[in-house]
């Protein structure tokens, strides 16, 4: 360990943590303790835990590399660290399709993401799934990403107009698109009002009944 | 439950296993030590700076000064580019096809590869990425942590050791072990040999091997509580050694140090004389470096009289407030002949920002810029380039454009074939550390 002379307890903000590691690049450990957990589980949602392993990897490496060009005036760097992996991501957006299709497919067989889950909105998001995860595939990049940073990562609106560099109203009116779109393939139910055959039942990619008229991407 | 709630439901995954955590942290460590690559994005196109390696007019004030830690990470070169690169690149002459094998000639014949985790090196064929054998750590050891090559192709020196403890970071220093690896004609690995030289418990920044195999310079962080970084140089026949440390004295903080790149090419061919880098922080949190020759003949002691320095300005090295946008970011490599230093460089405009790469040659005697090897541009800061190997005279260099290594001639450039460049790379990133 490197001899400092300088303080050694983690600062309370991941920009003081930042800041620091600029010149105590293991203060970056910090970071990495925070938060790779989270990012790499948004990362195996989207493209699957295999590819995930890596690339939650190479979020921390980028921003380790990127780590002096950090904005100090943003506390807290989730977004920032969502962002870059929600750009690596992006380089997989084949095997992101795959995935939702192989979901679509795991649940129109009837197959449980866990035998555990045997809540209720687990129940409904498996009765939804099949549908659903065909809806996630057929969003455009931009809205997917909104959507799956809100409802994945856990991000409000401004944090994600920070995490793709995009502005506020922009963000607001892809989610609002792809919600628009989920609903609408889910046969514009809310997929918890019940376990009918139009919810269970639905083949992969089918109809779901109601408006098919979409907005344009 | 709305439909956001529902594709959260859908779509969750467990937390990562505990060794997928532990291998990603021991990524970011050797990202921390310089060896690991990064890719990033860099698509911009055209670009050409033909006053690249004159200096800047006015200072670039950026808030990014880094530890001499941060510095020995860019220094080491590593870090990678672009997917889309290819359109990136300014090619000095076109890239190589037609002529390749006339390539592949001028740079050693096989590579041994290092995991960045616990496992087996790798030993291939340069031109065909064809796998000549593989070599496990010896017990109790369970990782290579280091390798350096020696100029006939065929010798290796191998550093062992053990992934970090818990609770450890990668400062800490931990148990190493040398052992040589010999080819044969063909390539094909021999055991692994014992040095003389006994375990350590340090923390390496750099090996480098003489050309004539018979000499090894380690470059040390300093000891905890200590404040001089340190090379040791052994000779691999007694185990003999030497050291230097640099004196701290007005040091605020570190003190880092890296010895060359991986590979001889840091010593000259005289296998006595030896490059390196030391830079030091101060409290301003600049970090200026020098490029100095040690003459490792002289006696142990300090790094500081037994060295002279290369006039390269100190704008152009070490991390500093005003060189920011424009300075050395890989240790360059010095050309067996001694006269010529082959250094990355990275230069990046005023607002708006255009990141740009060069490999250029300089004197070791003028310490000024010689000529611009390679360069292209970039958009964004992280991109690079890094010079991994280079021959007696400059002429021809294993470098990586971004994601892609290959072999550099001041007018074409080479691509490894995709089968050697998988051995060590992957998504971009460096599963294993090469040495040629």
């Amino acid at each position: 360990m490197i001899v400092t002379g300088e303080p050694t307890s983690p600062p309370a903000t991941d920009a003081a943590v930042i800041e620091q590691s600029w010149a105590e690049p293991e203060r970056f450990e910090a970071i990495f303790r925070r938060y790779f957990g989270r990012i790499h589980q948004y990362l195996a949602a989207r493209v699957g835990g295999r590819i995930a392993d890596d690339l939650a990897a190479e979020v921390f490496t980028a921003a380790f590399a990127q780590r002096q060009r950090y904005d100090l005036s943003r506390e807290c760097a989730r977004p920032w660290l969502y962002g870059i992996a929600t750009n690596l991501a992006g380089t997989y957006r084949r095997q992101e399709q795959r995935r939702y299709r192989a979901l679509a497919r795991a649940h129109a067989q009837g197959v449980a993401p866990s035998d555990e889950d045997l809540v209720e909105e687990r129940v409904a998001a498996a009765a939804a799934g099949p549908a659903l995860a065909v809806a996630l595939a057929k969003l455009s990049s931009g809205d997917r990403d909104v959507l799956l940073l809100v409802a994945v990562a856990g991000l409000d609106n401004q944090e994600v107009a920070q995490s793709l560099g995009i502005p506020y109203g922009t963000v607001c009116s892809r989610l609002s698109r792809a919600r628009t779109r989920l609903r609408e393939s889910l046969g514009g139910t809310n997929p918890a009002d019940g376990y009918g055959p139009a919810n269970i039942l639905r083949p992969a990619g089918g109809p779901a009944g109601g408006p098919k008229e979409q907005p344009n991407g | 439950m709305d439909e956001l709630r529902t594709v959260q439901q859908l779509l969750a995954e467990p937390p990562p296993e505990p060794e997928v955590v532990e291998a990603a942290r021991l990524s970011l460590e050797r990202a921390a030590l310089g060896r690991t690559p990064l890719r990033t994005r860099a698509a911009a196109t055209g670009w050409r700076a033909p006053g690249l390696v004159r200096r800047a007019t006015g200072p670039r004030r950026w808030p990014g000064w880094l530890a001499p830690v941060a510095a020995a990470a860019a220094m080491a070169g590593v870090i990678v580019a672009s997917l889309a690169l290819s359109g990136a690149l300014l090619r000095p002459g076109g890239t190589g096809g037609a002529n390749s094998a006339g390539a592949f000639a001028k740079v050693p014949r096989y590579f041994v590869a290092v995991p960045t985790l616990p496992g087996r090196a790798v030993v291939a064929a340069t031109a065909t990425g064809a796998v000549l054998g593989t070599v496990a750590p010896p017990r109790p050891y369970t990782m290579f942590v280091w390798v350096a090559a020696a100029g006939d192709a065929r010798t290796f020196v191998l550093a062992a050791g053990v992934p970090p403890a818990a609770g450890t970071n990668v400062l800490t220093p931990r148990p190493v072990k040398f052992y040589r690896l010999v080819l044969d004609r063909s390539g094909h690995p021999g055991r692994l040999v014992p040095l003389p030289m006994p375990p350590e418990k340090v923390t390496i920044t750099d090996l480098a091997l003489s050309p004539d195999g018979g000499k090894l310079a380690v470059s040390l962080l300093p000891a905890h509580g200590q404040s001089g970084a340190k090379i040791q140089v052994f000779s691999l026949a007694t185990g003999a050694g030497r050291e230097w440390a640099w004196p701290g004295h007005g040091m605020i903080g570190q003190i880092s140090l890296g010895v060359g790149g991986t590979g001889s090419s840091s010593w000259e061919a005289d296998n006595r004389t030896l490059l390196f880098e030391v830079t030091s922080r101060t409290r301003t949190g600049n970090a200026p470096g020098q490029l100095r020759l040690l003459d490792t003949a002289m006696p142990g002691g300090s790094l500081l009289a037994s060295s002279t320095r290369i006039p390269i300005p100190a704008t152009d090295v070490g991390w500093q407030h005003h060189n920011t946008g424009h300075r050395i970011i890989g240790i360059p490599l010095i050309t067996g002949d001694g006269t010529k230093l082959i250094a990355p460089f990275f230069h990046a405009s005023a607002p708006p920002k255009v990141f740009g790469f060069t490999i250029t040659e300089f004197s070791v005697r003028t310490g000024k810029p010689v000529q611009v090897l390679y360069q292209r541009r970039t958009d964004t800061e992280t991109a690079s380039t890094g010079v991994w190997w280079v021959n007696t005279t400059g002429t021809a260099m294993i470098v990586d454009r971004g994601p892609v290594f290959g072999i550099q001639t001041p007018a074409t450039f080479t691509p490894l074939p995709r089968s050697a460049q998988r051995l060590f790379a992957r998504h971009g990133l460096l599963s294993r550390v090469p040495a040629w």
